[in-house]
């Protein structure tokens, strides 16, 4: 079942229950997150400055889902990465910067980004979730993601909700969803599921 | 409650250990270090484990090659069986050789090659890192104790490439003598890349009169959460993730009859792991034994989890773990765990460890057969 969530893009915030935030850039959002501190869930954003605007999104998204929840703990939380563009802009960056630098080394501030991983990761960081994190790439159909959810919580008790993200590079969407019976609804992407949710919640 | 067993019915592997399994018995049991320099790729004097087999075709992909190569090794799947493919930068080459267009997506290219050879296969990509591998089988796992699947082929793969080698030696993670790794010694300075594949065919049925060739008995996964390349040198997750995973195989320490580490080779990796060790262990006596096939085949990336189970399999069947390839002193600490000799497995139960960037950790536990 879903309980909070976020989309957000370069300028907006949409919270599956909370306001939406608008602002200049992912700058501005952690501007806006840091100066609001009482509003929002406590999160590293130490990596905040040299990450890519897809790392950006999942930890300013990480936030503002966690703090979309009515009570948040990280305790026992997992983390999923799906679809989205995975590392292909990272990669991207990182061959051009090696390429341009005279091939002798690569810089690690692009290199680390490569990974699909990373950026699920990062969020991870971000909150102190301790539960399994990882990326995974299935056909475009939120059943087949709900499959991983379901297997992820029968096979651990411990695990009691899972943090689902999708991101891309200008946008990202992140849900909360926990034990309680409730499967997400049937699309293709997770920003579809978002929004059946919120149309769902509104009287 | 301990959950169902896994059963592997079929394992495959080709590394710079060797092209087949009996060839890597050899490289292991020699306590061999054969790397070389690529000539694929301006590698600057980097030795790398390489498939010394694979000859890709001019302009095919090197990845693409290697997992061709372990494809056709591998048994005919039905529409009931699903795929687990763990990569961590999949067709990387393909984007070396992009002079222009679009941006190859590496990762998809090698996940469509695996869709085109099993079309009737759902497939799933696993990327956690270096964890990929065995993230990627407790995936399986699970699908099959969720009777998603009949039966699970899981299969871990990366090449050595300028992509991946440049932006580790940018971090610093590379060995300094360029030319030799040394996981758990005193004298360890770094990694050495490789290159493999590795499969395994997993189900929840023990295999009729043919038996299988082994078991999984739990899996386990966490985060360190605290930092996005560095190891939490304390060990504390690791360690609490090992001591869950032997909880939820009804095992206790004593149980296990050695351990696959992790073991890259770098300062911080193995000083973590080491370290994690000593907390499950302490206050335990005889400490079972502890190898890092990287010593033999290079860090793998995301195939290593994939080739420790394939090859921690046949370690099993022979009932030792061999020599710990480039150990010359073991660092402080170690020396209770590792050795330069083939040494006996006190029971045929191995723990196998993952760790990856972002503090990712995995562990896993097998069972051999007789």
């Amino acid at each position: 079942m879903i309980t909070a969530g976020v989309c957000l893009t370069l300028q907006q915030a949409v919270c599956l229950r909370r306001e939406t935030l608008a602002y200049d850039g992912l700058g501005e959002l952690k501007k806006l997150i840091v100066a609001a501190a009482d509003r929002f869930v406590p999160g590293d954003l130490e990596d905040f400055r040299r990450a890519c605007d897809m790392v950006r999104l999942a930890q300013l998204g990480a936030i503002l889902a966690a703090s979309d929840r009515r009570t948040w703990s990280p305790a026992g939380t997992a983390l999923i990465g799906w679809n989205g563009c995975g590392c292909t802009p990272a990669n991207q960056a990182y061959w051009d910067d090696y390429q341009q630098h005279g091939r002798e080394t690569g810089r690690g501030m692009f290199f680390v980004p490569t990974l699909p991983s990373i950026p699920v990761c990062e969020a991870a960081i971000t909150l102190h979730l301790q539960g399994p994190v990882c990326y995974i790439r299935t056909p475009p159909q939120t059943r087949k993601l709900q499959e991983h959810l379901d297997d992820l919580f029968s096979d651990d008790a411990t695990i009691r909700q899972i943090m689902l993200a999708e991101i891309h590079v200008d946008h990202a969407c992140l849900l909360l969803c926990d034990r309680q019976p409730g499967p997400l609804p049937d699309h293709n992407d997770l920003t579809a599921v978002f929004w059946q949710a919120k149309k769902d919640l509104t009287p | 409650m301990t959950a169902a067993l896994v059963h592997i019915h079929h394992a495959e592997a080709i590394s710079a250990a060797g092209d087949d399994l009996a060839a890597a018995r050899a490289t292991f049991a020699a306590g061999a270090q054969p790397f070389v320099v690529p000539t694929h790729f301006a590698a600057r004097g980097v030795h790398h484990g390489l498939c010394a087999a694979l000859q890709p075709s001019p302009g095919e992909s090197r990845a693409i090659a290697l997992l061709k190569r372990l494809l056709s090794r591998l048994p005919a799947l039905g529409d009931d069986d699903a795929i687990y493919l763990a990569t961590t930068v999949g067709a990387i080459d393909c984007l070396e050789q992009n002079a222009s267009g679009p941006t190859p997506d590496c990762i998809g290219i090698l996940l469509d090659a695996v869709l085109r050879h099993f079309p009737r296969c759902s497939v799933t990509l696993v990327a956690a890192a270096c964890a990929s591998g065995q993230s990627a089988t407790a995936a399986a796992m699970r699908a099959l104790r969720g009777g998603r699947c009949r039966r699970a082929l899981v299969i871990g793969i990366d090449i050595c490439s300028e992509f991946v080698t440049s932006g580790f030696v940018s971090l610093g993670a590379v060995s300094r003598t360029l030319t030799v790794t040394r996981p758990y010694d005193a004298q360890r300075d770094g990694l050495l890349l490789g290159e493999g594949a590795g499969a395994l065919l997993l189900g929840l049925d023990a295999g009729g009169a043919g038996g299988t060739i082994g078991a999984l008995l739990a899996a386990g996964e966490s985060c360190d959460a605290a930092h996005i390349t560095a190891p939490n040198l304390a060990g504390e997750q690791l360690a609490a993730l090992i001591t869950q995973t032997l909880g939820r195989a009804g095992l206790r320490p004593e149980q296990l009859g050695g351990i696959i580490g992790h073991g890259t080779g770098t300062i911080h990796n193995d000083q973590s792991e080491l370290a994690a060790l000593d907390l499950v262990f302490a206050g335990q006596g005889a400490c079972p034994p502890l190898l890092s096939i990287k010593g033999n085949t290079g860090h793998t990336l995301a195939a290593t989890g994939v080739l420790q189970i394939v090859y921690g399999l046949d370690f099993l069947r022979q009932g030792q773990l061999p020599p710990q390839a480039g150990l010359l002193q073991p660092a402080a600490g170690a020396e209770r765990w590792v050795a330069a000799q083939a040494r006996p497995l006190r029971c045929p139960r191995l723990l196998s460890l993952n760790v990856g960037f972002g503090g990712l950790n995995s562990a896993l536990i097998l069972e051999g057969r007789a």
